[in-house]
């Protein structure tokens, strides 16, 4: 698992815009990074262009990022998956679906007061086992939003079923993986 | 729609895969802070970060990491093309604001007119460079001889910087070329150099990345040749894996 007990420090480096800071960044989270998008577009080569991209829009965003509350992996990781969706869209002829570039829900602020020990803790396997236990038509649903960035609609294009049978399966698959993290009781 | 209603919504909200209409309702409940929303939303970033987090790690080529840091730091040969950029910028700038001083009907509308797409150029230019897919090659040495920079980008074009070039000849001018892996060379602009011996030459619209071999320059008559005639002053090699 990531040691993110440098990542406030290391956010506010990256915010002074310090070269050493972007090194450090790479060696604590590339493996994963790389590791995410070669899931998402199933290509070592492109994974590799579209890492540094990642790498850059990090670089080049962290000026926006509360270091003292923001989970700098988390984000981090946001940012690589939804550059490796926005390749396989446009790969797939699916732009119409507007780019995440400019996403606000990739924003830095976002992520301010997420815990930040997130991977270090027993949640991260224990939501493992949980996905590997789902039915394989939630397990699938859920690898359809992840890592192919498909809408409820298209996995129900895709899958060549119901809308309402596809909201259920993601519902419930869902609903398994929040029970795992302790489901948030609303206001 | 109710926080209820939306509460099964806030994962693929966070994931951008959201149909309409919940996109908008969640995002309406977000920016006003909705006090039932937020901790929800937050909760869906965790789950989704602890999922992407979870799968099976493939380790990355070591040369990414100089990649990665590399782009951050440029060369002194690319701060000085920046530095170029800010002064063609600046100029042109200058040229403008020293033009609306004047009285119009003295000033010929034609150099006005040079100074705003001079403008626009460099504004284009920066853009260009700006963007993350663009790559870049070099070309050439520290002696005195043709060497430059060539950027890349496959949906906006190509940027080529060069300096140390001879004045082309008269009734002569300089053409870039695309040269593909496999296939004839397909021309790629023409440009002429300044008198200190450096250009900067644009050629805008798609570029195939991943069947380019290398970019190069030739001298040819002055209207443009279909095909080069002249051997190429240079040829900047474009490295496989774009």
């Amino acid at each position: 698992m990531v040691d993110v007990s440098g990542d406030p420090d290391l956010a506010a480096r990256l915010k002074r815009r310090e070269p050493q800071a972007m090194g450090e960044l790479y060696d604590r989270y590339g493996r994963l990074v790389f590791s995410v998008i070669v899931r998402i577009v199933r290509d070592e080569a492109t994974a590799e262009d579209l890492t540094q991209e990642a790498f850059l829009r990090v670089w080049n965003r962290a000026q926006f990022f509360d270091h003292e509350k923001g989970a700098l992996g988390p984000w981090v990781l946001a940012v690589a998956r939804n550059r490796a969706i926005d390749y396989l869209r446009s790969a797939d002829g699916r732009m119409a679906q507007q780019s995440t570039e400019f996403d606000p829900m990739i924003s830095p602020s976002l992520f301010a007061n997420l815990e930040k020990d997130i991977w270090n803790n027993v949640q991260a396997r224990a939501i493992r086992e949980a996905l590997e236990k789902l039915p394989p038509n939630q397990r699938q649903v859920i690898e359809l939003a992840y890592f192919e960035g498909l809408s409820q609609t298209e996995m129900a294009d895709r899958m060549n079923q119901p809308l309402g049978t596809v909201k259920t399966w993601v519902r419930t698959a869902l609903k398994t993986l929040r029970t795992e993290l302790g489901e948030v009781q609303p206001a | 729609m109710t926080c209820d209603q939306l509460q099964d919504s806030h994962e693929l909200y966070a994931l951008g895969c959201l149909d309409e209409p919940e996109q908008s309702e969640l995002r309406g409940h977000l920016e006003r802070g909705c006090p039932n929303c937020m901790p929800r939303f937050r909760q869906a970033l965790q789950v989704n970060s602890l999922l992407m987090a979870s799968i099976p790690l493939v380790e990355p080529p070591k040369r990414l990491r100089q990649r990665i840091l590399a782009m951050i730091q440029p060369s002194r040969s690319q701060a000085s093309i920046w530095a170029w950029l800010w002064a063609a910028a600046a100029t042109a700038l200058l040229g403008v604001a020293v033009y609306t001083g004047y009285d119009s009907r003295r000033q010929a509308a034609g150099e006005f007119r040079q100074m705003q797409a001079r403008l626009e150029q460099v504004n284009q230019i920066l853009a260009f460079l700006n963007e993350p897919e663009t790559k870049t090659v070099t070309f050439g040495s520290q002696t005195p001889v043709p060497r430059g920079r060539v950027f890349l980008h496959p949906r906006r074009g190509v940027i080529l910087f060069a300096s140390n070039l001879p004045l082309a000849a008269p009734g002569r001018i300089y053409e870039m070329w695309l040269i593909p892996k496999a296939g004839k060379p397909l021309p790629a602009g023409l440009f002429q150099v300044d008198r200190n011996g450096s250009a900067m030459h644009v050629l805008n619209g798609t570029v195939d990345l991943s069947g380019l071999g290398a970019v190069a320059v030739t001298v040819e008559p002055e209207a443009g040749s279909p095909a080069p005639t002249s051997t190429p002053l240079f040829v900047a090699g474009v490295e496989s894996g774009f």
